[in-house]
């Protein structure tokens, strides 16, 4: 394959024929490494016993570097953190990349190379994977799709309707680094001391609160709409009122800076590192011990509405009172008043 | 004196953070807020948004807006600068007036129009824009001026007969760019207290508390509850650099209907920026109507969004039937984020 | 009406010829910062605490009145 830096991703490197062979063979599979279906379409994998847990999921993103992660690293520990929030140790992925005509080729390389570093961080290995080359203008740079199998290590399911009355909230570290990183690159802003992305794997933190004897009854990472959009979801699918204190939630200085400056919402910025975790009353110290140590904290409860109202989540000011979480609407439009 | 007594606070940034801190639940029991027409969002005439769409439906146009204006609703429901995007127009998200300038430097083939919307906190930096544009003539750069102006806005509503008002908090912003000089004139005129309010909690209450003392000691008097911003002579510098550029004019208010020296228009020497003479008459969007929404009245405080029959039923932030349902920082919107119905 | 947040100015940039109409700082806002226009504050220097809206410094803060 061409060596030359200037040289760009052309439409005939997804045509099927020499130059496609060249991309695979010359680029992605030395990158990559362990591509156990080099030679075929399909992979075929032995697993370990247990309940198996697979997950899907697309990436796309304005810039596609960004400080502290790039498009790549997100889509493996994106759909790698999927899958620990089932309790499950991520194992396997696939990977399905859309280029547009015209995408630098250094800028590709630097991609793949730290989707390799992310698959090791991750504990998974990338085994089977496609390419599309689409004409220029009719993509973002790339696009990027992962799917990832791993097997489960928690003892019971994980899920919003196994919330009761009495539940403690924790989070596992400070909220909304990854959606300042972003929204900085894109608004001009600079971040000063630097301000990385909290892209980083979960299972780490999962598995060693599963091995002291944590029983999640939920476990969510706060990407897309951030602690906001999945605090709305638990609400809704648990039937109670999530009450959050709001002065015990980690924020940066950075990241409130930021939000009060394009007047947006702390809350409803994505993290990539990050997960909301309940547990029942007498397993908090053991969860809160394991998790404060990385900036994670107790930062709520759930309880049953008032007889008659829907549940909703309610943030209790640094002044006593009360006022509900707004709705998330899913578009971060910084404004003036 | 006793109360029960009703303040409105002006500006809908204090309106957003009075909700935002649930500070309605430590105020004293016998004091009502109601909230004011200060959202210029929700003020924009109808017939401005749809005059905005149609520029930014011109071939070749690259229309700059605040991310504020981006969902608001022309005359036809549903119809903002959003969807027009996603329909092909060129509809950029900014952040400051002077990124306008640089949009228009890069791309001197094609008409970059700036909305510009705001109170006389914001028209500074569209006259700094106009001044900068001026001088480096730019010649693809113009305006779409929707500037208003806040102490007339709060003339009307001290003077109407019906009115609850008792007292006003008055928008800090504002004031440091203007002083408090125009307020003074409003308290000497109808005899009403008016306090100078921040945006932060601990300044609003403050505000709130000395509005109430003024109150109960039967005084009408200027206070100023946010002197670490705001001087009595404001920022004169911002004023003449927007005096140089604007001058007061007539204007409608959605809500309110035409107010005298309501608004700001380009000075003559400016008119070459203006984006209503440089691109003349456009078809127009849709006729004006502003359907069965209330925001007049609530406008001008004599409703409150709970008594809207299509509050949060056939009016919501994903549908607004009227202004204030728009922005976060309009009265309904706030109302319905915040608070449990 | 009107975000405007409060920042100190870490560094400014002189305009054309001493010009005040593209006189700039750099205001930090607890550790994000902004190019902001001082051509309203032609004053204003390294230190200060400016109240900044729409990307224009409007207002010297008095810090002992209380940044919010």
């Amino acid at each position: 394959m061409d060596s030359d830096d200037s040289a760009t991703i052309r439409l005939a490197h997804g045509g099927g024929g020499q130059a496609m062979r060249a991309l695979i063979h010359g680029e992605l599979l030395p990158i990559l490494g362990a591509y156990a279906a080099a030679d075929h379409d399909a992979t075929v994998l032995g697993l370990p016993a247990g309940r198996l847990a697979f997950s899907s999921d697309s990436y796309v993103v304005q810039p596609l570097e960004f400080p502290g992660g790039d498009i790549g690293r997100l889509a493996v520990v994106g759909t790698a953190n999927d899958l620990a929030m089932a309790g499950a140790r991520p194992l396997h992925l696939s990977l399905a990349l859309i280029l547009e005509e015209g995408l630098p080729l250094p800028l590709l390389r630097r991609l793949l190379t730290s989707m390799a570093a992310a698959a090791r961080d991750c504990g998974v290995t990338i085994v089977t994977g496609d390419t599309k080359v689409v004409e220029r203008g009719r993509a973002d740079g790339l696009y990027v799709t992962t799917s990832g199998l791993g097997v489960v290590e928690a003892p019971g399911p994980i899920t919003a309707s196994a919330l009761r009355a009495g539940d403690a909230l924790l989070l596992s570290g400070d909220l909304g680094r990854h959606g300042v990183a972003i929204l900085a690159a894109r608004h001009g802003l600079r971040l000063d001391p630097p301000l990385a992305s909290d892209c980083a794997p979960l299972w780490p933190q999962v598995q060693q609160l599963l091995a002291a004897g944590v029983v999640p009854r939920f476990l969510r990472d706060l990407t897309r709409g951030g602690l906001a959009a999945t605090l709305e979801e638990l609400a809704m699918a648990s039937g109670l009122d999530l009450r959050l204190q709001e002065p015990a939630l980690p924020l940066l200085p950075a990241v409130t800076g930021t939000c009060a400056l394009l007047g947006l919402e702390p809350l409803q910025l994505a993290c990539e590192g990050r997960f909301l975790l309940a547990v029942e009353p007498r397993q908090l110290p053991r969860a809160l011990a394991l998790l404060s140590p990385a900036g994670g904290a107790l930062v709520g409860q759930a309880q049953s509405p008032p007889p008659g109202l829907s549940p909703r989540v309610v943030l209790v000011t640094r002044f006593g009172s009360e006022r509900l979480l707004p709705p998330t609407t899913g578009d971060l439009l910084p404004r003036i008043c | 004196m006793t109360g029960p007594w009703t303040l409105m606070e002006v500006c809908g940034g204090q309106t957003h953070a009075l909700l935002r801190w649930g500070l309605d639940q430590l105020l004293p029991a016998d004091l009502r807020l109601i909230h004011g027409p200060g959202c210029p969002v929700c003020v924009t005439p109808a017939e401005r948004i749809d005059r905005a769409l149609a520029l930014a439906g011109q071939p070749g146009v690259i229309f700059c807006s605040y991310g504020d204006m981006l969902q608001v609703p022309g005359s036809r429901p549903g119809h903002d600068l959003l969807g027009l995007r996603a329909r092909g127009a060129d509809v950029r998200l900014l952040t400051t007036p002077l990124q306008a300038l640089a949009v228009a430097r890069d791309h001197p083939e094609r008409q970059v129009v700036m909305l510009a919307v705001g109170f006389e906190t914001t028209a500074p930096a569209t006259a700094l824009l106009a001044r900068q544009a001026l001088a480096l003539g730019v010649p693809n750069l113009s305006l779409l001026v929707c500037h208003v102006r806040v102490v007339p806005a709060m003339r009307l509503i001290a003077a109407d007969r019906a009115t609850a008002v008792q007292g006003f908090l008055a928008a800090g912003h504002v004031a440091a760019v203007m002083g408090t000089a125009e307020l003074q004139q409003l308290v000497d005129d109808h005899r009403l207290p008016v306090v100078v309010a921040g945006f932060g909690p601990d300044e609003l209450l403050q505000a709130v508390g000395a509005c109430r003392r003024q109150l109960q000691r039967g005084e009408a008097r200027l206070d100023n509850a946010y002197a670490s911003v705001v001087t009595a002579d404001g920022n004169p510098r911002a004023r003449r650099l927007l005096a140089s550029v604007f001058e007061p004019a007539d204007v409608p208010w959605r809500g309110l209907g035409l107010l005298p020296g309501g608004g700001l228009r380009l000075r003559g020497r400016y008119a070459v920026l203006d984006a209503d003479r440089r691109f003349g008459i456009l078809p127009p969007d849709a006729s004006n109507h502003d359907g069965p929404c209330i925001s007049g009245r609530i406008l001008r405080g004599l409703a409150r969004p709970l008594d809207c029959p299509a509050f949060g039923s056939a009016c919501t932030p994903d549908h607004p039937l009227g202004a204030p349902m728009v922005s976060d920082e309009g009265a309904c919107a706030a109302h319905l984020r915040y608070r449990r119905h | 009406m009107c975000l405007a947040t409060a920042g100190v100015i870490v560094s400014v940039a002189e305009g054309d010829g001493g010009d005040p109409l593209w006189r700039s700082a750099e205001v930090d806002f607890g550790g994000v910062r902004q190019r902001v226009s001082l051509a309203c504050l032609p004053t204003a220097s390294v230190g200060d605490a400016v109240l900044v809206h729409v990307g224009l410094a409007l207002a010297l803060v008095d810090a002992a009145g209380g940044l919010p």
